[in-house]
């Protein structure tokens, strides 16, 4: 797994590439952790470039959007391959996150 | 086609041996021509069940995973066996589909998926040995 963490005005973008899985969750976990504790409160996750996740994954993004939502912040998620969005979909997950389909729409949303 | 064609990886039951497990996996769905879309679902389906079982199956200490697939008929199939303490994941119950994100608990969502993705989910408790057979049509997807 590949994580690119960028600024965009207030906004930290956290670009992720690769297999989003039992084994990565927990560096991307680290990630988004650091990204609160360095008091960012608009957090941008682009997953346009995963071509994997698994509940590993979705469990790490439910904590860091939970986290986001106690401090008064927002999260939002953006480029989801097809079978990637049929696996939020399946869990449910559309409907409690805020999905835009590409960066650009995501960026502009804040 | 009998149970014997399937081919078989015996590991130990934990993190560090997860790759290998998934590659294995991986590398018979692929050998056996499924689609991307299927090879996610398998590859997906795989990984929620083996964590399940590093991470649950055996609390007292060291244990062993095995995993045997391949094609039976028209389907995909994948049974994993551990000695570890028993347990049914059919048994239970669908995690709350809650729309509001404070109500969501975090995880108990990878035998939902399972389920989802699979067309066939299986267990049996036989022998001291937890037996989980899926097995997937295979759509050309």
């Amino acid at each position: 797994m590949e994580i690119t963490t960028s600024k965009q005005g207030e906004v930290a973008v956290v670009a992720l590439a690769g297999r989003f899985d039992a084994q990565s969750a927990g560096q991307v976990d680290q990630s988004l952790q650091a990204n609160f504790q360095e008091g960012g409160r608009k957090l941008l996750v682009d997953m346009n470039r995963v071509e994997y996740v698994s509940s590993a994954g979705l469990r790490v993004l439910l904590a860091a959007a939970k986290k986001s939502g106690n401090l008064g912040g927002r999260m939002v998620l953006c480029g989801l391959q097809p079978y990637v969005l049929e696996v939020f979909e399946v869990a449910g997950f559309t409907s409690i996150f805020q999905i835009l389909p590409d960066a650009a729409s995501a960026l502009q949303s804040f | 086609m009998a149970a014997e064609l399937l081919a078989r990886l015996d590991l130990p039951a934990d993190m560090d041996h997860l790759t290998a497990l998934m590659d294995f996996v991986t590398a018979q769905a692929q050998a056996a021509g499924l689609g991307p879309q299927d090879l996610y679902r398998v590859d997906l389906a795989a990984e929620e069940i083996l964590t399940n079982i590093i991470k649950y199956a055996y609390p007292d200490g060291p244990g062993r995973v095995a995993v045997a697939c391949g094609m039976k008929g028209p389907s995909f199939v994948m049974e994993f066996s551990d000695q570890g303490v028993p347990f049914d994941p059919l048994s239970a119950g669908d995690p709350p589909l809650s729309e509001d994100i404070e109500e969501r608990p975090v995880g108990g969502l990878g035998i939902h998926l399972v389920r989802q993705v699979m067309d066939q989910v299986t267990y049996q408790r036989q022998d001291q040995t937890n037996l989980l057979k899926v097995a997937k049509a295979v759509t050309g997807g």
